[in-house]
């Protein structure tokens, strides 16, 4: 019986997955549109509400009606979003804070550049239907019991001032959260943080950035100026991520990670971004000002806002999410899951710059509308 | 022997010969040209016009742009035009990670995500579930795993009736194989399990779908017990899975 069953698996699976480019009419196309965005296939009735929608020219109320459905918010952003939260790019991770704000400032469609700044921070509403441990900044429990009982983030998550919460006065969106801070404050000096919202908010690793051409007068003291023995590895190579790096690090001075929760020091620099001492006359920081000195030279490109310089993380996630490359990392992010793979041909790039300049216009920045304008590029011919 | 036959031959004019020869060679070319002619979207640069090699240039405009900047003694081997359109026929679709094809499991069959069973055996299995939506990185022992997962769905889907009844709502599950299993009856439970849990489909490709399913329906019949209800459950059990498992199921 096994046998015949892996035989005519195989063949079924086959049969459907050839057949699955054949044809693509209104039905087929609300369908998958359905199923990218909600991750689930649509009931009958939805389905035909999406299907008289597309055959009517709207398209893209038919993709706000999957985003409707709660798996939107319980599958498709959860999953997307939870690799953003740990250095693994894992989203085999528990529900966290970092999750659900972002899930809970594109539900309640606050403008996704306050993601990096806002003082928000969602947690189970008061009505939620089940018994949910309270929010605690020392632990995850609630957020893994609502995700265990299956509770909709749609419906009852809840916005809050994140500062009353946690006690941080300097807060800055996700980038403040207790699980950003498990995954990139936890011991090392802090610069996980600058290197990973690099990556997540604006799609480019440090490679991206490098640039050697700029003053390394903010690289801190523990670089070794002579890694090997040798001057020229720190001038040809080290240099061109410290330099920037190490400059935008001054906002993170007050932050650590210890005793699960997330410490914020006002005024007092935490002793390990200071500690190692390779290069005496290396940088100290001193306090959370923080320069960009990535918005001359090469990495000019990125479009930052005219303010370049700061105090504090949300000054620094202010000044990465009004940056031009924040907004075409958005869309090409979207672009990825909806579509279920990079953009390509040079339409479709034009396509990411034109979303982008959708996202970004009347600083509305709002992801519902790119989602819903983006899935419609591949819901099929 | 040989050579007399040769001598007796009437020799072909040369020109004649040559023509054949060429176009011989043409044909051998056209016909095998998937061996010899490289597609052109290739994006990377290769150490010949035919041959592909390794290589870490990604192609754009901060690659290394012509031979002055080499070291010396070596030439940039050229670099394949990029395609235009073309790069659009790579693959479309997407596969559902661990977390969406357990839910789309749960959604189309009315299982609760919370039974205990379904939750004990996705537990076990979800580091061998498909981990993101990567076609190119799925592999045999996520289709294993998906099987696994929809056979435990349809055990729960077919033993419990206010479930089955919503998807096979006439047909009754305590009769026989000899007894429910019609003609009409066998057509009737595929296509309600194609409407149930596949996509839209033309009729092209639903006709292929019944006529395999239905081939299986009588597989899975041959040697059973045709006497005995639990048989008439697990076959439909048998066409639950394969439908449910199916990488129309799958696919986003």
């Amino acid at each position: 019986m096994q046998n015949i069953f892996k035989k005519e698996f195989v063949m079924i699976s086959l049969v459907a997955l050839f057949s699955s480019e054949a044809y693509s009419g209104p039905r087929e196309q609300a369908y998958r549109l359905h199923n990218r965005l909600a991750s689930v296939p649509p009931t009958a009735e939805t389905l035909g509400q999406m299907e008289t929608l597309i055959k009517n020219g709207n398209a893209k109320d038919a993709a706000l009606r999957a985003m409707d459905s709660q798996n939107f918010y319980n599958i498709t952003l959860k999953n997307w979003v939870k690799r953003w939260t740990n250095v693994d790019d894992s989203p085999r991770v528990p529900l966290n804070d970092y999750v659900a704000t972002v899930i809970g400032i594109i539900k309640d469609d606050i403008p996704f550049d306050q993601v990096l700044y806002g003082d928000h921070l969602y947690i189970a509403a008061a009505n939620t239907p089940v018994t949910i441990p309270a929010y605690d900044k020392k632990n995850n429990n609630q957020y893994v019991e609502l995700e265990n009982r299956f509770v909709s983030l749609k419906d009852y998550l809840t916005r809050v001032n994140q500062s009353e919460v946690t006690g941080i006065k300097d807060t800055a969106g996700v980038l403040t959260t207790r699980a950003a801070g498990a995954a990139f404050f936890s011991a090392g000096t802090n610069r996980r943080m600058t290197r990973f919202t690099f990556m997540n908010f604006l799609c480019r690793d440090f490679e991206a950035v490098h640039d050697i051409n700029i003053s390394d007068f903010h690289v801190r003291r523990d670089v070794e100026r002579n890694p090997g023995g040798d001057s020229r590895t720190y001038r040809n190579q080290c240099v061109g991520c410290h330099a920037g790096q190490d400059g935008l690090g001054g906002a993170w001075a007050y932050f650590d990670f210890v005793d699960n929760e997330m410490k914020y020091t006002e005024g007092v620099v935490v002793p390990k971004i200071n500690k190692n001492n390779l290069y005496a006359d290396g940088y100290v920081t001193t306090n959370d000002e923080w320069i960009n000195l990535w918005a001359e030279g090469q990495n000019a490109s990125l479009g930052w806002p005219g303010k370049t310089t700061g105090k504090g993380a949300r000054e620094l996630g202010m000044m990465i999410s009004r940056s031009r490359a924040f907004a075409e990392c958005m869309s090409t992010r979207v672009f990825e899951l909806v579509c279920v793979r990079k953009p390509k041909i040079d339409s479709e790039k034009k396509e990411i710059k034109r979303l982008a300049d959708l996202f970004q216009a009347n600083d509305r920045f709002s992801m519902k509308n790119l989602f819903a304008e983006t899935s419609i590029l591949c819901m099929g011919e | 022997m040989n050579t007399e036959h040769n001598e007796k031959t009437p020799q072909l004019p040369n020109g004649l010969r040559i023509t054949i020869a060429i176009g011989t060679l043409v044909s051998v070319l056209v016909a095998f040209n998937q061996c010899t002619i490289e597609k052109k979207s290739s994006n990377k640069r290769s150490t010949a016009s035919t041959v592909s090699a390794p290589s870490t240039a990604t192609g754009d405009s901060s690659d290394i742009e012509n031979d002055s900047e080499l070291p010396d003694g070596l030439v940039m081997p050229p670099m394949n035009s990029p395609g235009a359109d073309s790069e659009l026929d790579t693959i479309d679709v997407g596969v559902k990670n661990f977390e969406q094809i357990y839910l789309s499991m749960a959604a189309v069959t009315g299982v609760s995500p919370t039974t205990t069973s379904v939750q004990n055996l996705y537990r076990e299995i979800i580091v061998q579930l498909p981990a993101d939506n990567n076609v190119k990185s799925f592999l045999p022992a996520n289709q294993v795993a998906i099987t696994k997962l929809a056979a435990e769905f349809c055990e729960v889907l077919v033993e419990t009736a206010a479930l089955r009844s919503v998807v096979w709502p006439t047909i009754n599950f305590g009769q026989t194989p000899t007894q429910v299993f019609n003609a009409a009856n066998k057509t009737l439970i595929v296509n309600q399990a194609i409407d149930r849990f596949m996509p839209p489909m033309d009729s092209q490709s639903r006709t292929s779908a019944v006529t395999e399913l239905t081939k299986l329906f009588d597989e899975l019949l041959t040697g059973e017990n045709l006497g005995s209800s639990v048989t008439t459950r697990k076959v439909v059990k048998g066409m639950c899975i394969s439908t449910l498992a199916s990488a129309q199921s799958t696919l986003l």
